[in-house]
């Protein structure tokens, strides 16, 4: 059964405005049904959201509860995607706007993905705040279920709490403090505080219903004079995660971040360890310069049992452009410690928030909404953090245009990709393409082809309006299919040409270890050609690239054969190459001028597989273009021909012959008076085989001027002819 | 020169009422100056035959002054009417060797077109 995607709570009024940004990362037209749910479950607004290949929708929330005549302020939002889709291919993030702070507040709260294949568990960690988080638990299941909520401070547990959650229900609390506030208005709950409770916080939810049945979101509260902000607590479910490493990608650090509002951005990182024995972290710190990233352990430190601990990198100087990323090492285990990651700027942006990835986490691929609106930026922000160069398959889509390249990246190093830059500057793609020039939004991916090794994340930026928003949703992207492309099916023997290409498709069916799925795009993967006769036919070059080059070793048929290979998947596909026989070794005899003015050549030529018989499908010949375009011409007066001369005057014979004569004739008779005239032809003289690259043509040598001309030399009018150096002159009479 | 089937199509159309004459139908056709000179080409090409001479093609014929030709391959153009051309093939290869080819092979029919000089 399909699970819906949960966004756990949307805040309207009070100072908030909710935007639902949905994108589809398919290469399907979709649609998506959005469902709002008030605190007690029930439905208060729906609408269906259709969607075209690699799109991106908004959805206002206010708007959609006007829509539906709701005055509800406050609950969760259902999203659930065509059930004909073979994959998730839905991804979605609520923007919050907090409007109460002296600077718009932005909290990005990303759509949560419930598994009925995890545990009963959600952890997430706050960063130092003022007071209780605000929690909000909402159920999935049809039944009450009963959470415990434990938090743990510097000091080991600080609170714990245990709430009956019905069916459906969203239910918010302070998650550290004070009783459960079922049903309380948002202005009641925003208003409380406690001032007892500081700093940092870890959160745990347990659930007795089944995996799956509930998802949570909170917020931290900060006061900062007399302004207050909020920050995000995004939850995980420790079953799901793979290694007890965390990667953030994309920090501001240091002064002058380019991409955000002037000001000094510390790094801080909170650790809570929710294991029963003493964790042992380290951090490092990849900053890129350029394209040159640089390593470096930037702190270290124990975090006992239960308790969560901080640590601010005060002094660390990074790249202006966010090429900045952290990856945080643990000795314990998977889900052990979770961290949250904050840049607190003295800025506008109180703090840039940076969502938590699992070093080994199954998602290789992200999908996000790009905008240029109004003053509005994207960047997207890559991080290869493995131990070897990784290529970043990155595609950017608008309105049904796809642009796509692969971008290397080093060990350790971060990409900042301005997509403003790419259409502005008219970056091309790696087939040549351009975005259109009045793109402003869409949708943007990225794909790495082995998982665990890359990260990336969206960030939507405008310094005017002190904004940050990030977006980090991510999928796991398969192999799922190849396309080979055969540029043509014959070679000339003794020649090297590219003859064929793959490319593997990528899908998502929400499971790393699938070979099928929805399609979400192509990109290169591992890749292996082999020619069964390489007698025939031999791989010329690398058979790693996706493009492959052949030589024609001898006369015949060879089947060439690409394969690709991910992790858990391959695929393939094979083409035929014949060999065939050219003409090749053009040579040029020049032959006796005859009295009259006529020039004569020999032209030869021989076999690339040395017998002229095997060129039974070839033509040889020349095609002589004369001034003008029409359709024969009329040599100038004093020259005279009986006939007018076909303009081109084309000759095609058999390349079998080996060879052809060619005589370059003078006037048929000479007209008086006699006065100056002259004229130039173009001989090309070519060949085609019907076997080879479809009939096309191609020449033996550059095109030749024959020029003709009369002149009075002295007292003597003449007749001259001149091509390739050689010349006839005769006397007219 | 080129072959031109479209020549080829004009001689037959050319034969058509040749023939009818003898059937005695579409006099006023066959009678003309253009149907009487075609009817002379076709006799006089009809001359060139396996074992005839070049000093036989060159009666009627001659050789164009232009253009490209293929092995022992030559292109004539008809005395009375240069827009006729025949291709005569000659069994020895002493044309590009600078020898006289004096021995015909084969001789195409007949087509027309402009001359090509290349």
């Amino acid at each position: 059964m399909q699970m819906p995607l949960i966004v756990p709570l949307f805040l309207e009024g009070n100072q908030f405005t909710s935007t639902l940004t949905l994108v589809n990362n398919s290469t399907a037209t979709t649609y998506a049904d959005v469902t709002l749910r008030a605190l007690d479950g029930k439905t208060i607004a729906s609408k269906r959201i259709d969607f075209t290949p690699h799109s991106q929708r908004r959805v206002d929330i206010i708007k959609l509860l006007d829509m539906n005549g709701s005055s509800a302020k406050i609950g969760s939002i259902l999203v659930m995607q065509n059930p004909a889709l073979a994959g998730p291919s839905i991804l979605a993030v609520l923007s919050m706007t907090y409007l109460g702070s002296a600077d718009p507040n932005y909290i990005d709260e990303e759509i949560f993905m419930p598994s009925m294949t995890g545990s009963q568990m959600l952890q997430g960690v706050a960063d130092s705040g003022d007071g209780s988080p605000i929690l909000a638990i909402s159920s999935l299941a049809e039944s009450v279920q009963h959470v415990q909520i434990q938090c743990l401070g510097k000091d080991g547990a600080s609170a714990a709490q245990r709430i009956d959650l019905g069916a459906g229900e969203t239910l918010i609390t302070d998650a550290c403090a004070g009783p459960d506030v079922h049903n309380s208005d948002l202005t009641t709950m925003l208003e409380r505080s406690d001032d007892a409770i500081h700093g940092p916080q870890g959160i745990r939810l347990i659930s007795d219903a089944m995996p799956g049945s509930f998802a949570a979101f909170a917020m931290a509260r900060h006061k900062e004079n007399d302004d207050r902000f909020f920050s995000t607590i995004l939850f995980t479910d420790p079953k799901t995660v793979n290694s007890p490493n965390t990667v953030f990608t994309g920090v501001p650090v240091g002064a002058a971040a380019s991409l955000l509002p002037e000001g000094h951005y510390v790094p801080e990182l909170t650790l809570t360890n929710f294991s029963n024995k003493e964790l042992h972290v380290h951090t490092t710190f990849a900053r890129t310069s350029g394209d040159s990233p640089s390593a470096q352990e930037v702190g270290s430190l124990s975090v006992p049992s239960h308790s969560t601990r901080e640590l601010i990198l005060r002094s660390l100087q990074g790249d202006s452009r966010l090429q900045n990323s952290f990856v945080v090492h643990s000795d314990g285990a998977p889900g052990d410690l979770m961290a949250k990651f904050v840049s607190k700027g003295d800025s506008r942006v109180h703090e840039v928030e940076l969502q938590a990835k699992d070093e080994a986490d199954k998602e290789n691929a992200g999908a996000h909404p790009w905008s240029l609106e109004e003053n509005t930026d994207s960047t997207l922000l890559l991080f290869n953090h493995s131990t070897t160069p990784q290529t970043f398959t990155v595609t950017v889509s608008s309105a049904g245009f796809d642009w796509q390249k692969e971008y290397k990246l080093a060990s350790m190093q971060t990409k900042a990709i301005e997509i403003r830059e790419l259409i502005d500057e008219q970056v091309k793609d790696d087939k040549g393409k351009t975005l259109p020039k009045n793109a402003k939004r869409g949708e943007t991916g990225w794909f790495v082809t082995n998982f665990a090794k890359g990260s990336g994340r969206l960030l939507q930026w405008d310094r005017s309006a002190g904004m940050a928003r990030n977006f980090s949703c991510g999928y796991s992207g398969l192999l799922c299919g190849a396309s080979t492309t055969f540029y043509y099916t014959f070679l000339a023997d003794g020649t090297i040409a590219e003859f064929a290409d793959i490319t593997g498709n990528t899908c998502t069916s929400g499971t790393p270890n699938a070979c099928s799925g929805q399609q979400t795009g192509t990109a290169n993967f591992s890749t292996n050609w082999v020619s069964l006769s390489p007698s025939v036919a031999s791989i010329s070059g690398s058979s790693t690239n996706p493009v492959v080059n052949l030589s024609g070793v001898s006369l015949g048929t060879s089947r060439v054969n690409g394969h690709i290979s991910s992790e858990y998947c391959q695929s393939g596909g094979g083409g035929t190459a014949n060999v065939v026989a050219t003409p090749i070794g053009f040579t040029i005899v020049q032959g006796p001028s005859l009295p009259n003015g006529t020039l004569q050549w020999t032209y030869s030529w021989s076999s690339s597989s040395g017998n002229l018989a095997d060129l039974s499908q070839c033509k040889v010949g020349e095609s002589v273009f004369y001034p003008g375009s029409g359709s024969t011409y009329t040599w100038p007066l004093p020259m005279v021909t009986n006939q007018p001369t076909p303009n081109p005057s084309v000759i095609l014979g058999p390349a079998t012959a080996g060879a052809f004569s060619d005589k370059n004739g003078p006037p048929d008779s000479y007209l008086k008076p006699y006065m100056n005239a002259s004229f130039m032809a173009t001989q090309r003289i070519q060949w085609e085989c019907s076997n080879y690259q479809d009939g096309a043509f191609f020449r033996f040598v550059p095109d030749i001027s024959i020029v003709r001309s009369v002149q009075l030399n002295g007292t003597t009018w003449q007749y001259t002819i001149t091509k390739s150096g050689d010349t006839a002159t005769v006397n007219l009479p | 020169m080129r072959v031109s089937y479209k020549g080829i199509v004009w001689i037959a159309l050319g034969l058509l009422p040749i023939t009818g004459a003898s059937k005695g139908t579409n006099t006023a056709v066959n009678q003309s100056e253009c149907c009487t000179l075609i009817e002379q080409a076709l006799k006089d090409a009809a001359m060139i035959k396996a074992g005839a001479t070049r000093a036989d093609v060159e009666k009627n014929f001659l050789p164009v002054s232009g253009g490209a030709t293929f092995g022992n391959e030559e292109v004539f153009q008809y005395k009375k009417c240069n827009l006729i051309n025949i291709k005569v093939t000659f069994s020895s290869s002493g044309k590009n060797s600078g020898v006289a080819a004096n021995t015909v092979a084969e001789a195409s029919e007949l087509s027309i077109g402009y001359e090509t000089k290349d």
